[in-house]
This record gives C-alpha cells, sequence and structure tokens, in this order.
C-alpha cells in the first residue's frame, strides 16, 4: 500500500466519522429567514444610503432659496444633533479617496497577536484593497476592487500569490469578516452608517469632534447569544472620519458547552483623504 | 407525512427531501474540510441555505449534488479566511472537536496534517482522494485552471507527506 493509498483510507476512515440527522426545519426556517432579509435590504444599498445621507444632511441644512448642500459639512453642522454630524462626516468621507488602517485586538484573549490590515479605497472610482499579512510572515491575504471588479488573494510562505474574481461589479471591497460583527463592513464610512442604522445604534456627542455609539444586536449569527457594541467615531477639522474605535462583546455557545465571552477591540484610521488610489488588476488563476 | 410537512410549498417540499438526501455525504466531505464535526455541521448548514435562496433557479437535480459541493468548498475556504483574520476571536473554534468515535492514529495524523494546510489545497486533496475527482472538475469547482489545481496538489502532497513522517500528531505532544 503506497502514500496516496494510506491517505485515502485515512479520509474514508475520517469522513466515515461525520454521523447526524438533518436539521430540515431548521434550514427551512433559516432559509426562509434568510429570503426575507435578502428582500429587505434589497432597496438599503449602498447607493441608497448615501443619497440617505445626502438628504438627511440637506435636510437639516436647507438654504433659504432651496438646493442641496455641497459635499463637505457647512459649519452649522457643528451645531447639529449628534446623528446629523455623523451623518454629515460619513457624507464628507465617503466622496473622496482615503488610505485606511484597521488593527483588531482581542480583549479576551490578550496575549494573542492583534491582525492589522491596511489598504487604501476610492469610493468613486471603486478602486481599492486590503492586504491582510498573517502572523508569523505565514503569507498574506488581500481583497482588491479595480473598477468594480473585486478579487480576492492570498499567498503562502512561498510568497506565490493566487487570485479568483468574484462575479459582478461591487462598489465596495467585499469580504470583509463577519464574526467581528456589522461593523466588520467599516472600510468604507457609508457602510458604518448602514451597520449603525440597521443595529438601531444611539449616537450621542461625548466632545467637540467626537461622536459616541452604542447598541445591543437584535440580528445574532448562528450560535451567538449576545452581542454589545460601544465606540466613538473621531473626526477631523474637515468634518471627515478620521477614526472609529470601538469594543464588541459578544457571548458565543459553543456546540457542547456552555456560552463562552469574546471581546474584541477594533480601530479604523482613515487618512490621507483625496490621495489617488492605483491598483493593478491581479492576474487570476 | 406529518402535517408540518403537508404545509410546506412545493419548493419547500423538495429542498426538504434534497437536506434529507445530501446531508450525510456532504457532512462527511465538510468534517474532512473543517476537521472538525460541529464547524462541519455549521459549514453544510450555512452553505444549504444558500442553496434554498437560490432554490427555484435550481432545477436539473443531477447537479445540485455538484453544486452543493462547490458551494460547501468554497463556504469553507471564505469562512477559513474570515478566521484567520480573527483568530483572535477566542473560543469560537478553529480547533479540532473530539472524534465521535475511535479512529486509528493514522487517520488522526492525517486529520492534523490536513488542517496545516490552505484551504484551497486542503480542498483539492479532500476532492481528489475522498471525492475521487479529476484535475478538471476539481479546477471548476474550485474556480481556478487545472494547472493551478495539479502544482496546488503537488505542494499539498509534499506538506502532508512532510507532516506525516512526523513522529506524532501535535495535539497529542
Amino acid at each position: 500500500m503506497n502514500d496516496l493509498d494510506r491517505l485515502s483510507g485515512s479520509l474514508h476512515e475520517l469522513a466515515g466519522q461525520a454521523a447526524s440527522a438533518p436539521p430540515t426545519q431548521r434550514l427551512l426556517s433559516r432559509g426562509r429567514r434568510a429570503r426575507h432579509r435578502r428582500t429587505a435590504l434589497t432597496g438599503a444599498s449602498l447607493a441608497v444610503l448615501a443619497v440617505g445621507a445626502v438628504a438627511a444632511v440637506a435636510a437639516v441644512n436647507q438654504p433659504s432659496g432651496g438646493g442641496v448642500i455641497a459635499e463637505s459639512p457647512p459649519a452649522s453642522v457643528a451645531a447639529a444633533d449628534p446623528g446629523t454630524r455623523l451623518v454629515a462626516a460619513i457624507t464628507a468621507s465617503q466622496s473622496t479617496s482615503y488610505q485606511l488602517k484597521i488593527t483588531l485586538t482581542s480583549t479576551t484573549t490578550p496575549e494573542a497577536a492583534a491582525v492589522v490590515s491596511t489598504g487604501a479605497f476610492d469610493p468613486a472610482a471603486r478602486t481599492g484593497y486590503l492586504r491582510t499579512p498573517l502572523g508569523g510572515g505565514a503569507g498574506a491575504g488581500e481583497e482588491r476592487l479595480v473598477n468594480g471588479v473585486q478579487y480576492v488573494g492570498e499567498s503562502g510562505v512561498d510568497g506565490i500569490w493566487h487570485w479568483t474574481r468574484r462575479p459582478g461589479t461591487h462598489d465596495n471591497l467585499g469580504g470583509r469578516p463577519l464574526l467581528d460583527g456589522p461593523l466588520g463592513s467599516t472600510t468604507d464610512p457609508a457602510e458604518l452608517l448602514a451597520a449603525l442604522t440597521q443595529a438601531g445604534a444611539v449616537v450621542t456627542q461625548t466632545g467637540p469632534n467626537l461622536l459616541h455609539f452604542e447598541y445591543t444586536a437584535q440580528q445574532l449569527q448562528p450560535l451567538q447569544v449576545s452581542e454589545t457594541v460601544n465606540g466613538d467615531v473621531t473626526l477631523d477639522a474637515d468634518g471627515r472620519i478620521s477614526g472609529v474605535v470601538y469594543d464588541r462583546n459578544a457571548v458565543w455557545q459553543k456546540p457542547g458547552g456552555q456560552p463562552g465571552p469574546a471581546g474584541t477591540h477594533v480601530v479604523v484610521e482613515f487618512s490621507a483623504y483625496g490621495t489617488p488610489v492605483t491598483v493593478a488588476e491581479p492576474t487570476v488563476d | 407525512m406529518t402535517e408540518r410537512t403537508k404545509a410546506l410549498s412545493k419548493g419547500d417540499q423538495a429542498f426538504a427531501a434534497f437536506v434529507e438526501l445530501a446531508w450525510q455525504r456532504h457532512l462527511r466531505l465538510a468534517l474532512l474540510l473543517t476537521g472538525d464535526r460541529w464547524q462541519a455541521e455549521e459549514l453544510l448548514q450555512d452553505s444549504l441555505v444558500k442553496i434554498y435562496e437560490r432554490w427555484h433557479r435550481l432545477s436539473r437535480s443531477d447537479e445540485l449534488h455538484a453544486y452543493l459541493r462547490k458551494v460547501v468548498v468554497n463556504n469553507h475556504t471564505s469562512i477559513w479566511r474570515r478566521r484567520r483574520r480573527e483568530s483572535l476571536v477566542s473560543d469560537v473554534p478553529d480547533r479540532p472537536g473530539p472524534v465521535g468515535n475511535v479512529v486509528s492514529t493514522q487517520a488522526l495524523v492525517v486529520r492534523e496534517a490536513l488542517r496545516a494546510l490552505p484551504p484551497r489545497q486542503r480542498a483539492v486533496v479532500v476532492l481528489r482522494h475522498y471525492e475521487d475527482l479529476p484535475e478538471r472538475e476539481i479546477a471548476r469547482v474550485l474556480g481556478c485552471s487545472p494547472g493551478t489545481v495539479k502544482s496546488q496538489h503537488a505542494k499539498a502532497l509534499a506538506k502532508l507527506r512532510h507532516s506525516m513522517s512526523e513522529p506524532a500528531i501535535p495535539s497529542m505532544r
């Protein structure tokens, strides 16, 4: 018997461990909920949110002669309520390119290494990238968007990249994690608004350029018992978002065990607004 | 047929029948990809929910298993990528769960060696040596060229041989 026979035999032996009754009713329920959610969210695209954000600002700052407010928020926004300030900041931020850095650390496993992603994004050109090196130099993963086309790449220790292309055209980098909660998609400030709106977050102003938000998740992921998120949005002198810092505390039902906590501290830094973003189209395997 | 089943639409009834038929077969595939029975069930459930969402567009039953296999494999790659990035979410496990029945030491060594592979290489090995698919079909499942499958397969086997030549599996050290 050679190596490959032994491998095949072992795989069949391991596969034989799988035995459970199909959870048909649960799958039907989950499928119906997923279908319903998809239908409900169809109208909540990025474009609609952007229009909504502009409209919200315009509604608060409607000039006497009518017309729509310019892209950068007027000074009067500084005196507006926190929710309006956040909308204005997002509107100002999403109209130009920016660089970003996302740092995730665990609060329940402090010894775990931080995961740091860096990238850049130009919403208008639908172009950008987000790269995440693996710990110990074991490789890296990257999401890339070139003129609306999404690519996902990964490299191993050999440093050779393997790319796949996602079908269709897209407005965002995509592929962002779900496990660090709805705000995991905050590579685009507009998505921050979407996440906070969907979550029903309460926004308060805690400093001249500091907005605080918090919410308790109503829609939980499978195996999730609870989730609370609280954080701060920092605005720069131009009223754009310069950073989002939040703590997410979730409790997960460990299969076959007791529920356990998992806390994540996330820092998202936005910088270099207006800097052109150039991303090469990768070669797909 | 129960009252509850009677109340199902024709589409839901067909989906339920497909789940009954497909569950065990694809649970084995998911178990080999994840190395953990709970994660395998979660992966398969997520994949079947995706199938349900597209159910009315999927008609030919002979292709359903192939489509589900593709969804399971690609779903696993996506989940692995997410979890790799958030390996700090403690205790939302990417670690092997308990083994249901007694398996040979050789099988445990293979399980650990598989888990050390990147997801696409792991998928290539499982599709080739468990599902017995030719390279061309594996390329279709993974959405890449047969040449890429060939190179990934060679790399995966080299790593597996290296891992399996070690004297003991890591979790038993």
